[in-house]
């Protein structure tokens, strides 16, 4: 059964198609819940919250573009949502900000866990910032328009998002040297 | 220790990745889709429930319609309750003469008087006999009257000719002494005088009961139909409140309730002539458009406190390339907006419906081709557009859907309706309508109606 296939069952709620679906685009879309995220708890809501709402407007994909896009937009809005009227953000100085740009860190021994919480352990839109720019190529003028907020304060929260990974992960790396050379 | 940009990092490692969910999340989704699914065969159920009730109701009045000849049964029973009522009398009477008859029984009567009294009652009965029903009831209760009369002596007599007396009402023999009555009796002539006055009585009362016969026969003239007519109905939308549907920063823009058109059909039920019952099955929209130069300032992708975006599908195949066109449309909006931040912006939200209604119509004017009613009934409205636009200088974009408006919504429906028979199978009907409705947003108390007029062409089977 090929996608297009599958569409078809699933525009015409068949259970079978919708389970074949969600076993082929689960692990995809469940990894930007988890981005998306602070916890495991919140990425797996809004996966059963995201595929409902594709099984529930599936019948609006014209098989025009990606399918699997539709579904990655479907959940990012699904994940945006549970923020949107979250007003409260923190205020930041954006005088503070200092630029990130390079980080010393292995990116060979690095977990991929670490990086993950990393995000996760960020503030709210600090994450969703970070997700949005970095991972999923929005520009901060669109980031602006899809969190309310303006483009300069999407500009800061990605920097201060850099600021706050960098700590974390070299805190991260220093944890994993000291625990090396607890070993010998 | 290689130094690394960060952004580099993440998106190498994170990118394309992949993680498997708990297992549970499957099952959850599963249950939820069957939860959605039994919710709305719910509410097919409740739809086809509804309309079944209200078929099954138009069928047995259709059904409990007496027939013709019931008609005729019914218009006997109610000359014989008439002429029960006065039989009461008689039965009382009768008491009187059959307790009087055991007091004398010894005495005997007088056969000429027995006979003439015999041709009297005979002779009443003939002319108060309208139907065969009536006569066998009067054969009844006469029959001991005329067996009493066979056993009364003199002073029972008088009792006898007043319960021929009160059958024919006001029969001046009632008045008649029992000495003049012999009299009377035994002489034919005034028999026949007697039998005279009865006949003119029974003639009055023949008179009197026609009115009560033209009125059956009215009734016999009124026949039950159907009626079927294609609507179409123009709306305006209104509200009893100032307050936006769409975001509660929009509550003091101007809104605007705008006309829209509604088709369908409807079938009717005359029950009565002066009740009738109607259902059809109609398309509606209602419109409300918001005009506000601020609206620019609130407008933001999916910003609206009761909104959420459409997706729309791109041709590129790239994902990201198609998250790209979709928010360099939203930019392109915005500044759109943000350019014509002093021009008109509008907000246009539409939402329609598939409309049943059920409506009972009582005439207050009828005449032979003009028949005016009152309307009162309800409406269930069915959910099947939902959509938000942004309208800016020809410039107009889809914002995406209400996320406030309940699948289903009621609505009290109160009017008039006007029609024209211009023939014995076609007439005309106008009908003014204010729909009040009850269940329109989940999360707002405003309360819209409709206020529009409907017209049809019906066809009476």
């Amino acid at each position: 059964m090929n996608i297009n296939e599958i569409i078809k069952k699933c525009q015409k709620n068949n259970s079978k198609a919708q389970a074949t679906l969600y076993e082929l685009y689960a692990p995809k879309l469940y990894a930007i819940c988890y981005k998306y995220s602070k916890n495991t708890q919140e990425a797996e809501d809004n996966l059963h919250d995201g595929f409902l709402t594709i099984f529930k407007k599936i019948n609006q994909f014209k098989h025009q573009g990606s399918f699997e896009g539709w579904m990655k937009r479907i959940m990012i809005n699904t994940a945006l949502e549970k923020y949107r009227k979250d007003k409260v953000f923190p205020l930041i100085n954006e005088e503070s900000i200092e630029e990130v740009d390079t980080l010393d860190i292995d990116d060979e021994t690095i977990k991929l866990e670490t990086l993950l919480n990393g995000i996760q352990n960020l503030p709210n839109r600090y994450r969703l910032v970070f997700n949005l720019y970095i991972l999923d190529g929005y520009s901060h003028k669109e980031i602006g328009n899809m969190l309310e907020i303006s483009e300069g304060t999407s500009k800061s929260n990605l920097s201060r998002a850099k600021v706050l990974l960098k700590k974390e992960l070299t805190q991260s790396q220093q944890q994993n040297l000291n625990t090396f050379y607890d070993e010998f | 220790m290689s130094s690394k940009n960060l952004e580099k990092l993440y998106r190498e490692k994170l990118k394309d990745l992949e993680m498997n969910p708990n297992p549970a999340v499957w099952n959850k989704i599963e249950n939820s889709l069957i939860t959605q699914k039994k919710s709305k065969r719910k509410v097919i159920y409740w739809c086809f429930s509804g309309a079944t009730v209200a078929a099954l109701f138009l069928l047995g009045l259709f059904l409990y319609q007496p027939h013709p000849k019931e008609l005729i049964a019914s218009k006997k029973e109610t000359t014989e309750q008439s002429s029960k009522k006065q039989d009461s009398t008689n039965t009382v009477n009768n008491k009187n003469t059959s307790e009087t008859n055991q007091e004398n029984n010894n005495k005997t009567p007088t056969n000429k008087k027995t006979i003439v009294k015999n041709t009297v009652v005979a002779t009443s009965e003939k002319k108060q006999t309208f139907s065969p029903k009536k006569k066998e009831v009067k054969q009844q209760q006469t029959q001991p009257t005329l067996a009493s009369i066979y056993n009364s002596k003199t002073q029972t007599k008088k009792t006898e000719f007043t319960v021929v007396g009160t059958n024919e009402k006001h029969t001046p023999v009632s008045s008649i002494k029992d000495k003049k009555l012999i009299t009377a009796i035994s002489k034919p002539s005034i028999t026949d005088t007697v039998l005279g006055t009865q006949k003119k009585n029974l003639e009055k009362e023949l008179l009197a009961k026609n009115p009560l016969e033209e009125q059956h026969d009215q009734k016999d003239s009124f026949r039950n139909f159907w009626s079927i007519a294609p609507m179409i109905s123009q709306y305006v939308y209104g509200s009893f409140s100032d307050k936006s549907t769409v975001d509660p920063r929009l509550d003091d823009a101007e809104k605007t309730g705008q006309r829209t058109t509604a088709y369908g059909f409807n079938v009717a039920y005359q029950v009565s002539k002066k009740i009738k019952i109607k259902t059809g099955i109609h398309r509606i929209t209602m419109l409300q458009t918001t005009n506000n130069n601020a609206l620019s300032g609130v407008i933001k992708i999916s910003s609206f406190q009761n909104s959420s975006p459409k997706l729309i599908e791109s041709s590129d195949s790239s994902f990201d390339q198609n998250a790209n066109s979709l928010t360099s449309q939203i930019v392109t909006l915005n500044d759109e907006l943000a350019k014509s931040s002093t021009q008109n912006n509008e907000l246009e939200q539409r939402f329609g419906y598939i409309e049943i209604p059920m409506e009972a119509n009582y005439g207050l004017y009828q005449t032979n081709q003009l028949s005016f009613y009152v309307v009162g009934g309800f409406s269930t409205l069915f959910l099947t557009e939902n959509n938000l636009e942004i309208e800016s200088n020809g410039f107009s974009y889809s914002e995406g859907e209400a996320t406030n408006l309940n699948s289903i919504n009621f609505s009290l429906n109160i009017g008039t309706d006007i029609e024209y028979h211009f023939s014995e199978k076609w007439f005309l009907n106008v009908n003014p309508t204010f729909k009040l409705q009850t269940q329109t947003f989940s999360k707002s108390s405003n309360t819209p109606y409709l206020f529009g007029i409907s017209s049809g062409i019906n066809f009476k089977f």
